[in-house]
């Protein structure tokens, strides 16, 4: 029995070539990564129906509203500090296209909404070059 | 690209992840397994299942998020035996909490309850009496059936059997 769902990492082909979910997990430090992989591996063995639509909301993800608008937030808290990966679920694939914390007065992302969905479009319209499965 | 088990392996490396993966396997495994439980086991809402357990809802709510992380044994216990099934609370090497976060999948997350799991072992003995060839019904179409046919079929059938597993390093 494989996964249900299957999570992508943005791949920086243009400039980088580095995967950007991964270095931001990296620089993120490492027990917030370790809460991002359990979340990430039971939310990709969810069975479909019932359950799946009773974790795929708060508290394990969040759909975003706003700018974000149709974008999804996975948050975790980390020796009380917050961190979350923001990505689009289509179907399910879910794309995550960059990192976020909370500095104790907002959040911050590196990019603004236009560019998430940039990526995500890039994501979807040419996977070899933009997109990776999503790595620990 | 590496796989998944050599990915966490590594990660594992690092003593922060380590420490944190222990919390975060205990903290995110078990609010999953209880808000999976009640919904595909019990069927129940947070304020139904909060009655049969004789606790206020908020508690439930706090027991199936990921971020409480406060539970004591008495509760996992309480909890174990109201959907029917069974508990592990032991210390194991790290490769055991690799393989079971990497081979994750329904019927581990939501387990069957002793009486589910009896009808299954039961209807295991009708397939063996019939044989493969005269199968009518769809295996998989049982819900946790599949998995358990995949595990009945490692289990060795003799102690010669046993003594040619490969033993994990």
């Amino acid at each position: 029995m494989g996964a249900e769902y299957t999570f992508y990492d943005y791949n920086d082909a243009e400039e980088s070539e580095n995967n950007i979910i991964k270095d931001w997990l990296d620089d993120g430090g490492s027990a917030a990564n370790a809460n991002f992989t359990v979340r990430i591996e039971q939310l990709e063995a969810s069975p479909p129906g019932d359950f799946a639509d009773s974790v795929w909301r708060p508290p394990f993800v969040k759909p975003l509203q706003g700018k974000w608008k149709g974008f999804t937030e996975i948050r975790v808290k980390v020796n009380k500090s917050q961190y979350l990966l923001i990505g689009k679920k289509i179907d399910t694939d879910i794309f995550l296209v960059t990192g976020g914390y909370h500095d104790g007065r907002g959040w911050h992302t590196d990019v603004t909404p236009a560019t998430a969905k940039e990526r995500v479009n890039r994501m979807i319209s040419n996977p070899a070059a933009y997109r990776r499965e999503h790595e620990i | 690209m590496k796989s998944k088990h050599d990915q966490l392996w590594k990660s594992l490396s690092d003593p922060d992840f380590r420490k944190q993966f222990i919390e975060a396997h205990v903290d995110e495994g078990i609010a999953f397994q209880i808000r999976s439980l009640r919904i595909n086991n019990k069927k129940q809402t947070q304020p139904e299942f909060a009655k049969e357990l004789g606790v206020k809802q908020p508690l439930v709510s706090s027991w199936e998020n990921p971020a409480y992380g406060n539970y004591s044994l008495n509760t996992l216990k309480k909890l174990a035996k109201a959907f029917d099934v069974g508990l592990l609370v032991r210390f194991v090497p790290f490769s055991t909490m690799v393989d079971w976060t990497v081979g994750l999948n329904g019927p581990k997350i939501a387990p069957p309850s002793f009486n589910e799991e009896h009808d299954n072992l039961k209807m295991g003995t009708i397939v063996g009496a019939l044989g493969e060839s005269d199968l009518s019904i769809d295996a998989s179409s049982v819900y946790g059936f599949d998995k358990l046919i995949t595990d009945i079929s490692t289990i060795p059938s003799t102690a010669h059997d046993r003594e040619k597993e490969p033993v994990h390093a």
